[in-house]
Order: structure tokens, then C-alpha cells, then sequence
């Protein structure tokens, strides 16, 4: 490890890493909630066309990248708020669109389609100082949104009418999600690769919700699960010599795998917890009640193959017609 | 000082090519229990979202509380409670989607506070959640996922619930059971409630007044007693219209 902190590009690589790492499951979080999880795929596409765009013009190609892909984004987006594009075929255009642009552009700049493939999968000798920087500053102003209006965000990809009856603006929220998700996706294009960053927005999610409930701790455990794939995955990818997004990403895939048994495992012992139940539930089955008076409720707990009730301090279960204390 | 908590004159409303709405009238008084009824199709649930500005009006007049609707900005005074299947949250806790009902009352930036916190934990005690708001959301049955959303309505202090088939695809028992509640947050708070209903069931005792729309048209305002038969209004078809119509007809010349 010291041996690998002493190679500047490798102090590089795991600082645009562990950047990347956090802000893309960040982002995820709105994304998968608003089953949009393939979202970040067809950005990943059209961050392609401004790497293309970088190259015929000879600029640095992740600030290209980055304004390239969000005002795609914004385009999608505004046209999806109009109604003129359903999601799935705006989507298409992106991802078509994109892709055979960039490949066009990168042709024309003299760099055939194989040289694309670093900014697709990932490569760790490629991120310069320049990288680095601009990576630092799109982090924080993602994370800073991401985190400082999650409560709007969350309430727009709960349930949008919802939202928009509270006085929020939804569709600047909506844009502003998938300007976080532009951003990322283009920053990330040298550590993840532009084909991969939307499964590090994705499959963190997914095993912090194997792992904990409630959409800010899950927030914050996908931050936590993106960050160790990232690092693990850039230090891996240098002994195996591999591209750095393919291995996070399989590194990722295999947390996600490990944390299926203990996500069971917790289901189980959640099941076995209080659950407040209608009086009515209870006493229909075993005792007459005023059907007038609106029912109150007892904590169930699962006992065995039946379940008892909590009533003044101790447990009750129906039997025929009457009720036995356990 | 006027006491119509909804007014809305004239109101014409399209989705797309098609009208849904046809020059709909309603008033709402404070501490009013309403029912829009009607059949699938008739515009009740575009009429209750149009009232709210999710969905744009071509004609007519609509005010919350005595402000325009485009100028309206006291949103904690509304409740809206959607139908259940709109809402997504995978993982998200009761608590979580209970405290949305204090977004319009917390500035961009701000953490919950204690007064947050207090108002989520009474509205969840107020419905008969208490205790529950660590569960997942997706976890609860279909009658605590409605509490949940009523909790939610009630957590900004409302005093206008609006509410788009409460009761839909519940069992007998627990339509009775959420009756029941909402009689009682209206008894013990005055609560003014706007409900969409495609039946009447067990919100029958509750309710003051009913507003049948049939095809984009109201062909009934007024006491519940006086209304149509429920079982026409579940049915848009040209036979059960022809069957509504004589109704409407002593019920327009008596109003007149």
C-alpha cells in the first residue's frame, strides 16, 4: 500500500476514485428511487459525444465531457417535462445519439474507437492533475446538493404530486437530479469508465438497502459502500493490472452478493418485532366488540406458528373463543 | 370574511385532445365533509387534481382559502392524499414519508427540528401508527399504508384534507376502520374534507354532501340523502345515465 502511495498517479487515481466512489451512489439514491436506474447508462453515452468533441478540438476532455453531458441531460429532461419524449425514448436518443457521435468525432480527430475504450472502462494512469481538480469540485457541489436538499429530493422521487402540493418546485428538482447525474457520470469517465459508472450508482444502493431502512441511512451507507468499492477496486485493478471501473464494479457486485444473507437475516428478526394490528383483527376472532367505537391497536409478535398480542403488559393469544395467555 | 375553503366556477379542463371537464362548479365550506362521486372516466379525480394545480385548467375561476389558485402559496393548510399506488419508496421509513408533510413548512437546508419531529410522531399517534415509524413504509398493509398517507396530510396541521379514493382496493373491514378515523379527525378538529370516492361504503355516515360528475359534468350537488343511487354512479354507461337523468331533473328544477 505505501508502495502504491508513493506513484502520483496512483495518489491520483484513488483521490478521483474515492471521489467518484461517494457521489455516484449518492446520486443513485434519487435515481433508483425513481426507477431510473438506466439513466446513468444513456448519460454515459452522451459524455461519449463530448469526448469526441474534446478530441477534434484538442481541449481536456472531462470539462468537455461534463458540459457536453449535463446540457443533454437538460435536453431530455425539458423535453420529458413537455411531455414530447416518454422517458424510454428519450433515453434511446441519448444513448444512440451519443455514442455514434463521439465515435464519429473521435474518428475524425485522427484516434480510432479502440482509444475510446480508457474512457469507457476506466484507466488509472490516465488521470492528471487537471482531473483531479475538476472531479474535487463537481464532488463537492454534488455532494452539498445531494445532502443539503435530499428532503426536497427524496419528496420528488416519493411521490411528485405529492411534492408539488407542498409548494416545490418539481421540475427544477427534477432537473437538478439529473444534473447531479450528468456531472457524475462525466467526472467519472477516468476511474469507473462511462460505460460502467451507472452500475456505482446502482448496486451501492442496492446493497445499503440490503442492509439498513429508511432512505437517509441508506443514503448514507451506499456513500459508505461506494466509497470502499471504489478504493479497494483502483488498488486491486494495479496488482491485476486490469481496468480500474470493471473491477470496481465486479468488486461492488460481490459486496452486493455477500450482503444478500445477511439482508435475509435481518428480514427474519424483523418479522419477529411488535407489529401494531386492528383491535378489530383480533377481537373478531374471538370476542365481541363495539362495532361503534373506532378500534385501537395492540402490538403483534409472532410466537411460534401463531402470533400473540401485547395487551396491559402481557401476551394474549386467540383460541376458539376465548383467549389464552402466553 | 368568506367561509369557502374551495371555490371553483366554470372550470373546463383538458388532458391532451380530450376535454375531461365541461364548466364544473363546486363550493367548499369550512368544516364541510364533500364527496366527489362517479363513475370511471367521469373527471372526479382530474376535477380534485385540478383543484390542487397538478393539473392545468383552460377555463374557469378556482380558490383555495380566498387566494387565485396560481397565487395560492399556503400549502401546509392542504392535506393532499393521493391514491396509494402513486407513491414510491422502496425503503423508505414511515417517518420519512410522514415528515414530506413538513416540507412546506421548512426552508430549504434546515434539518428537522424538534417541532418537526413532534408534529410526524402526534399526526402517526393521531392515526394509530404510534410506534410504527421506523417500518418501512413498504412493510405496512394496504389500511396502515392509507394511515400513514392521512398522518402525512395531518403532520403540516391542514386544516383541508383532500383525499382521491381513500378506501380503494381495502377490505370491508378496514374501509369501516379508516371511516371511522377520518369521522374522528373531523369531529375533534373541524377539518374540511374533499374526498374522491368511487363508492360510497363506509364513508356513507360521514359524509355531508355529494357532487356527482358524470362525464365531465356535475349532474348532482347536494345532501347525500337526495343523491343518485351509488350503484348508478359506478356506471358511465348510456343505460345507467338514461336511469340518472330523471333524477337530475327534479333535483335541477328544485334548485331552481
Amino acid at each position: 500500500m505505501v508502495s502504491i502511495l508513493a506513484l502520483d498517479f496512483m495518489v491520483r487515481a484513488l483521490l478521483a476514485g474515492a471521489l467518484t466512489g461517494v457521489m455516484a451512489p449518492a446520486v443513485g439514491s434519487y435515481i433508483v428511487q425513481r426507477r431510473l436506474s438506466l439513466l446513468g447508462d444513456g448519460l454515459g453515452h452522451v459524455a461519449i459525444a463530448g469526448v469526441g468533441l474534446a478530441l477534434i478540438t484538442g481541449q481536456a476532455p472531462v470539462p468537455v465531457a461534463v458540459i457536453v453531458c449535463v446540457a443533454g441531460a437538460v435536453l431530455i429532461e425539458l423535453l420529458r417535462q413537455s411531455g414530447r419524449a416518454s422517458g424510454d425514448v428519450g433515453l434511446a436518443i441519448l444513448f444512440y445519439g451519443g455514442l455514434a457521435s463521439g465515435v464519429l468525432m473521435a474518428g475524425l480527430a485522427g484516434r480510432g474507437a479502440g482509444m475510446l475504450s480508457q474512457f469507457l472502462f476506466g484507466s488509472l494512469t490516465s488521470v492528471n492533475r487537471s482531473d483531479v481538480i475538476v472531479v474535487a469540485v463537481m464532488a463537492a457541489l454534488v455532494l452539498v446538493t445531494a445532502i443539503g436538499l435530499s428532503p426536497q429530493l427524496f419528496a420528488v422521487c416519493a411521490d411528485e404530486d405529492y411534492a408539488r402540493t407542498q409548494g416545490l418546485s418539481t421540475r427544477m428538482l427534477n432537473l437538478v437530479i439529473v444534473v447531479m447525474a450528468a456531472v457524475t457520470v462525466a467526472v467519472s469517465m477516468r476511474t469507473v469508465g462511462l460505460m460502467l459508472v451507472s452500475a456505482l450508482m446502482v448496486i451501492p444502493v442496492a446493497t445499503s438497502n440490503n442492509l439498513v431502512q429508511g432512505f437517509r441511512r441508506s443514503l448514507f451507507t451506499s456513500m459508505a459502500v461506494g466509497l470502499i468499492c471504489a478504493v479497494l477496486g483502483v488498488v486491486i485493478s494495479y496488482y491485476l493490472d486490469s481496468a480500474s471501473g470493471a473491477t470496481i464494479v465486479v468488486l461492488a457486485i460481490i459486496v452486493f452478493i455477500a450482503t444478500l444473507p445477511i439482508s435475509t437475516m435481518l428480514e427474519r428478526r424483523r418479522r419477529l418485532r411488535p407489529v401494531p394490528v386492528d383491535d378489530e383483527q383480533v377481537f373478531d376472532r374471538a370476542e365481541p366488540h363495539d362495532a361503534m367505537t373506532e378500534p385501537v391497536q395492540h402490538l403483534a409478535v409472532l410466537h411460534g406458528d401463531h402470533v400473540d398480542y401485547l395487551h396491559d403488559g402481557h401476551r394474549h393469544a386467540p383460541h376458539g373463543d376465548h383467549f389464552d395467555e402466553h | 370574511m368568506t367561509d369557502l375553503v374551495i371555490r371553483a366556477s366554470g372550470v373546463d379542463t383538458w388532458l391532451g385532445d380530450q376535454q375531461i371537464l365541461f364548466g364544473v362548479d363546486l363550493d367548499v365550506s369550512k368544516g364541510e365533509v364533500v364527496a366527489l362521486l362517479g363513475g370511471n372516466g367521469s373527471g372526479k379525480t382530474t376535477l380534485l387534481r385540478t383543484l390542487l394545480g397538478l393539473v392545468p385548467h383552460q377555463a374557469g375561476e378556482i380558490e383555495l382559502f380566498g387566494h387565485p389558485l396560481a397565487q395560492f402559496r399556503h400549502w401546509s393548510r392542504i392535506g393532499y392524499v393521493p391514491q396509494r399506488g402513486r407513491l414510491q419508496v422502496p425503503n423508505a421509513t414511515v417517518h420519512e414519508v410522514v415528515m414530506l408533510g413538513r416540507l412546506s413548512r421548512r426552508p430549504l437546508l434546515r434539518l428537522p427540528r424538534t417541532v418537526d419531529k413532534t408534529a410526524v410522531n402526534e399526526a402517526l399517534e393521531r392515526v394509530g401508527l404510534a410506534g410504527m415509524g421506523r417500518r418501512p413504509m413498504a412493510q405496512l398493509s394496504g389500511g396502515q399504508q392509507q394511515r400513514a398517507l392521512i398522518a402525512r396530510a395531518l403532520a403540516g396541521h391542514a386544516d383541508l384534507l383532500m383525499l382521491d379514493e381513500p378506501l380503494a382496493a381495502l377490505d370491508v373491514r378496514t374501509q369501516t376502520s379508516l371511516a371511522r378515523l377520518l369521522a374522528r379527525l373531523h369531529s375533534e378538529s373541524r377539518l374540511t374534507i374533499l374526498t374522491v370516492l368511487h363508492e360510497l361504503g363506509a364513508m356513507e355516515p360521514l359524509l355531508e354532501r355529494s357532487v356527482v360528475l358524470q362525464l365531465g359534468r356535475v349532474i348532482h350537488n347536494g345532501p347525500l340523502r337526495s343523491g343518485p343511487p351509488t350503484d348508478h354512479c359506478a356506471d358511465d354507461s348510456p343505460a345507467a345515465a338514461s336511469l340518472l337523468e330523471p333524477q337530475f331533473a327534479v333535483h335541477s328544477a328544485q334548485e331552481n
